[in-house]
């Protein structure tokens, strides 16, 4: 029995070696994708709507300095906040604008109300190295989830998405779909459903925790570009319109208040422009084009 | 020390009232077995065997259904919160089979009660088999408690490769196949024709990685401690007829219901003929469908079966017939065909088995011979071209696995090759359960009945 538990102890250090190793690998990819170890000058934030509506290597190449992009699928206003204070903790001097995606969503607590998964939290686990993010997810996680992942880094990347810009990084800088929205089929799906977004509201905590993430960032005398991500027109009926007003106040007061920050919101021109997206909430590859070309003319003159 | 392993395994799903459901489903069919062997007379034994069997049974409904009653009823066990659908009463339908199985072994003196409580209740408890099964028989299992523990190399040695080897099943083949079949079946009246079929034949191969994959990992626990446990799946997929595809799916638990249920209502209406083997097969595998929840899509799964087992009973004499007139009997094309229609009849109850709904199972019924609709890849792609490559190589190589233990005798080969060849299969098999399992929230499908 010792000779076995000898084995067995060797066997599992082998394990935990090559562990250690596979998630380095998919590490790797994963910094390449955000761009975190080029020396950005811009920092962009967001959700899956800031994934598909800016092109990172695009908007590289039109501002003429390193950018990086930290857009995770369903973050929120507080992971949102997470990811910022883990980015400026880990690269303190570099960062000169701040791009922050605002939607109808933003103050709702979650980035929309149906659909959208509430374990988004876990596509922080690749960085738990970092004490805020580990702290953030601690916060969030059930022990076994969390305790799996500390001691078992390979684990760290088994959401799918994170998977796969792990991989994938490593040999292309993947694109999104190109594909285009298919408008009469989802108006027979509204009608037919009678769909609403009844059930969003304007929740304190998620704008107190707006409020310190600008409290925040301007604090190291960094300016900040509030982007709006439009959605397709017919899904934005489905919002009332007091809010929407609302939503939009909120951002312009902040950014009223502040000449450090900058409000872009005529990309509201695209939500008639059905042909620029893949799905009622996502740019595809050409509405990326359009939607960064835009922000390049915006942030050269913010800059 | 097992039982109390065992004790402490179910109290981490800190759910206190389920030990308490464990230990008086415990005390209960112990005392009543002791009573039962106690008793000369048969209709005093038959009185305990049913208080027994009805106390078990009352236990079982009481803790499946209370949720219906409403969300506040959990408070009475001083609950704060109703726990989630799939921890309210995980393992109870397991043991509570396995003790009226005891009971009534007892009472047809098949096996004498157990004296030890301690045993016994860890024949109950007994951790692996504790979730999910299998059913095991008193038979089977309590002759093995007894015997002391002795450090067997090669039962360790195989139990861990059993239990990576179900693990591997479920974390990167089941839980992948589940983000595919949830994307539609969690949003049915967005798809139609095609992708509801080809999610359907995900969702078998699904429910089977997974049932298979945890009852592999807990043959293989039960084996480092030198416990046999019952293998509970044979190629289920591969059966020639539904009375056999229920000999080689859930096989523990197909077994307790025709020697408790069927056996005993055929008796009982061997009068009708083959009107009386039908019935007893409809309402066998009715109790079948109420035992795995309380829903109307369980209860019209387990019909469909009752019905395609009750019609056989009535068409064999037939199927022999027409077999032979056309000369097909024995025939290996005999054999595809019959393997493919047990595997789609089998398919369309899975249907109302996975469906959210017993309307969302009539909308997927009433729309596969819809046609095509443009969603197949995007539901192959649900989680990614590098997931469904990953999913695909998975499949292949558990396949000719399988088919290499079936028809050689590579279990030989393999533990003759040297260290290195072994240490670098279990190493690869490991470290790709590792890397390449997928994070969704994985609870086994069966910790729901």
């Amino acid at each position: 029995m010792a000779k076995f538990t000898l084995k067995l102890c060797i066997f599992c250090l082998v394990v935990f070696a090559t562990d250690y190793t596979v998630a380095s690998f998919f590490n790797d990819g994963l910094v390449r994708h955000h761009g975190f170890n080029n020396g950005a000058k811009v920092l962009c934030v967001g959700h899956s709507r800031s994934d598909h509506g800016i092109d990172r290597k695009r908007l590289e190449q039109g501002l003429n300095v390193p950018v990086a992009k930290y857009a995770l699928a369903g973050m929120d206003v507080f992971d949102r906040f997470a990811m910022i204070q883990h980015y400026f903790s880990e690269h303190p001097q570099q960062v000169k604008m701040v791009v922050y995606d605002i939607d109808f969503f933003t103050f709702n607590g979650r980035t929309v109300t149906r659909g959208e998964n509430d374990k988004q939290y876990r596509q922080l686990y690749p960085f738990m190295d970092n004490a805020g993010i580990d702290d953030y997810i601690h916060s969030k996680s059930t022990w076994p989830e969390y305790t799996a992942r500390k001691y078992l880094r390979s684990l760290r990347y088994n959401d799918p998405k994170v998977f796969a810009r792990a991989v994938i990084n490593h040999f292309k800088t993947p694109g999104i779909p190109s594909s285009k929205f298919d408008f009469t089929k989802y108006k027979k799906e509204i009608e037919a459903n009678a769909t609403r977004y009844d059930d969003l509201i304007i929740d304190d905590d998620a704008v107190a925790c707006f409020k310190k993430t600008i409290e925040f960032v301007r604090s190291k005398n960094i300016k900040i570009a509030f982007v709006f991500l439009p959605i397709v027109d017919l899904e934005r009926d489905l919002i009332d319109i007091k809010y929407r007003n609302k939503v939009m106040e909120i951002v312009r007061k902040y950014a009223g208040n502040d000449r450090g920050i900058v409000f872009i919101e005529n990309n509201n021109k695209y939500e008639q422009s059905h042909e620029l997206f893949y799905d009622p909430l996502h740019f595809n590859r050409y509405g990326q084009i359009l939607a960064t070309d835009d922000l390049i003319g915006v942030l050269k003159l913010a800059m | 020390m097992l039982l109390v392993a065992s004790y402490g395994f179910y109290s981490a799903l800190k759910a206190p009232y389920l030990l308490a459901v464990l230990l008086l489903v415990t005390c209960l069919s112990y005392m009543f077995g002791l009573r039962i062997a106690a008793h000369q007379d048969e209709v005093a034994r038959k009185r305990w065997l049913l208080g027994g069997s009805f106390a078990c049974i009352a236990v079982l409904v009481l803790l499946k259904y209370l949720p219906v009653l409403g969300p506040d009823t959990f408070s009475i066990f001083g609950l704060n919160r109703t726990p989630s659908q799939t921890i309210i009463s995980i393992g109870a339908s397991y043991y509570t089979f396995q003790a009226i199985s005891y009971l009534v072994d007892i009472y047809l003196e098949i096996e004498e009660p157990e004296k030890h409580f301690g045993r016994y209740a860890l024949y109950l408890a007994f951790f692996p088999k504790l979730l999910q099964g299998p059913i095991e028989r008193a038979g089977d299992l309590l002759s093995q408690l007894k015997q002391p523990y002795q450090f067997d190399h090669d039962k360790m040695r195989s139990g861990m490769i059993l239990f990576s080897w179900g693990l591997f099943k479920k974390v990167v083949i089941a839980d992948r196949l589940s983000l595919m079949v949830n994307a539609v079946y969690n949003d049915v009246h967005s798809f139609t024709g095609i992708s509801l079929i080809l999610a359907t034949y995900l969702y078998a191969m699904q429910i089977y990685f997974d049932f298979s994959g945890y009852t592999d990992m807990a043959l293989g626990t039960a084996r480092m401690f030198n416990i046999t446990l019952t293998q509970n799946f044979n190629s289920p997929y591969a059966a020639t007829s539904i009375a056999e595809f229920w000999r080689r799916w859930h096989i523990t638990f197909s077994r307790w219901i025709l020697d408790y249920i069927f056996k005993p209502l055929q008796m009982r209406w061997r009068e009708w003929k083959t009107w009386g083997t039908a019935s007893a097969l409809v309402v066998t595998f009715l109790v079948s469908g109420l035992w795995h929840g309380a829903s109307w899509g369980f209860i019209a799964w387990g019909l469909l079966h009752g019905v395609y087992l009750a019609v056989s009973v009535f068409y064999k004499p037939l199927q022999k017939k027409i077999h032979k007139n056309l000369r097909l009997e024995k025939t290996k094309y005999l054999k595809i065909w019959q393997t493919a229609v047990t595997f789609n009849l089998v398919c369309f109850a899975w249907i109302f088995f996975r469906a959210n709904s017993f309307s969302d199972a009539l909308y997927v019924v009433s729309h596969l011979g819809f046609g095509l609709d443009n969603q197949v890849m995007p539901v192959l792609l649900t989680s990614g071209k590098i997931s469904l490559s990953i999913l695909i190589m998975s499949l292949l190589m558990l396949s000719l696995v399988s088919i290499a233990i079936k028809l050689t005798n590579i279990k030989e080969t393999f533990y003759a090759k040297p260290l290195w060849f072994r240490w670098g299969a279990y190493y690869g098999l490991v470290v790709l359960s590792l890397v390449c399992n997928i994070g969704v929230d994985s609870l086994f499908v069966y910790f729901k009945f």
